[in-house]
């Protein structure tokens, strides 16, 4: 069995990878590297919004804590990393005057005054959701009626899937 | 060699394949590593693989199979343990070891690897070296991350998007 025959010299080709060995390789890092290595290039990208999409559980990725107080300079919330103990100063400034209600998969359920749902997530700014969550928001208060709301339970709840407005 | 279950009473006598790499080199490895292929693992069941056929590997060369099958040996008892709950602290340590060593290699080396595991479904293997790649690329930049693996200069746009990226994600980068 003589090896070195061909193969070897290839160049790789890392933009190339399959996007599912690429979603293993970045299943493999922190937060802050993840989020890197998604601007690479556009394969990468890709495969960075599949990783997202897919929501795996990996082992280097556990829950963040994500905290906010008064006294944090220039709105920012920070975001606590315990399996590397990194701390970063995310950027926030919609939060101030917001009530928490809930998390989920790094997203962020927080009421304003009057009691509108806002879903948010911090990290990637997504304030993309926020008409919807406004809607969803109005259509709460309508039938609730209150300045304060509780995250529904998953069945069932104050507002069913079924009587979301536009169904 | 020894056909499957030939019923000699030879117990030490493990069930062999020959695999055949793109370039036409045989490897003869024992079933129970290769099958750590999921890939080849139902044409060994079929009993495919046994005297004079070889399984034919088109994707896979002879150098990167040669070390694909190193992995494959050196995992193939733990993995008959079902992930060996009841190896020993040594044992584990020892594999560790090997695992260390195994993808202290050439970059070109690792992406064949990675591309065999894929195609042949090698769980453990593509997992190890994600994990090396990932840990070339923790802690550098978009820009960092490209010249480590050799892409190719970025053009004005992929410039624009990555300058972007930096803006919007500011704290991951401080």
């Amino acid at each position: 069995m003589a090896p070195a025959v061909a193969g070897a010299d290839i160049s790789p080709d890392w933009t190339h990878l399959p996007k599912d060995v690429l979603v293993t390789v970045l299943s493999e890092l922190h937060i802050r590297d993840l989020i890197r290595a998604g601007a690479a290039c556009a394969p990468w990208r890709s495969a960075y919004t599949a990783f997202r999409l897919l929501r795996l559980p990996s082992p280097r990725q556990p829950p963040c804590l994500l905290y906010y107080s008064g006294d944090t300079p220039n709105c920012a919330a920070a975001l606590y990393c315990p399996s590397t103990g990194a701390n970063f100063r995310i950027p926030f400034p919609q939060l101030g005057g917001l009530s928490p209600i809930g998390s989920a998969h790094g997203w962020l359920v927080v009421a304003d005054e009057v009691g509108n749902l806002h879903l948010t997530n911090p990290l990637t700014s997504a304030a993309a959701h926020h008409n919807a969550a406004r809607h969803r928001g109005r259509h709460h208060l309508r039938r609730g009626r209150q300045p304060r709301v509780q995250l529904p339970p998953k069945t069932g709840g104050p507002h069913p899937a079924g009587a979301h407005p536009g169904e | 060699m020894a056909a499957p279950e030939s019923g000699d009473g030879n117990n030490g006598a493990a069930r062999m394949v020959t695999l055949i790499s793109s370039d036409n080199t045989r490897f003869e490895v024992e079933a129970a590593a290769a099958s750590l292929s999921q890939t080849l693992q139902l044409t060994i069941l079929d009993g495919g693989g046994g005297g004079g056929d070889g399984i034919p590997l088109p994707n896979v060369d002879s150098a990167t199979l040669s070390k694909v099958l190193e992995y494959c040996i050196k995992h193939a008892p733990a993995a008959a343990n079902g992930g060996a709950p009841n190896a020993t602290a040594v044992d584990r340590a020892e594999l560790e070891r090997f695992d260390n060593e195994f993808v202290n290699i050439d970059q070109s080396v690792l992406y064949s690897l990675i591309m065999a595991a894929h195609n042949l479904e090698i769980e453990g293997l593509q997992s190890l070296v994600a994990k090396k790649v990932a840990d070339m690329i923790k802690g550098k930049s978009p820009m960092e991350i490209r010249r480590t693996l050799g892409f190719p200069d970025p053009t004005p746009e992929e410039q624009a998007e990555m300058n972007a990226h930096m803006l919007e994600y500011g704290w991951a980068y401080e």
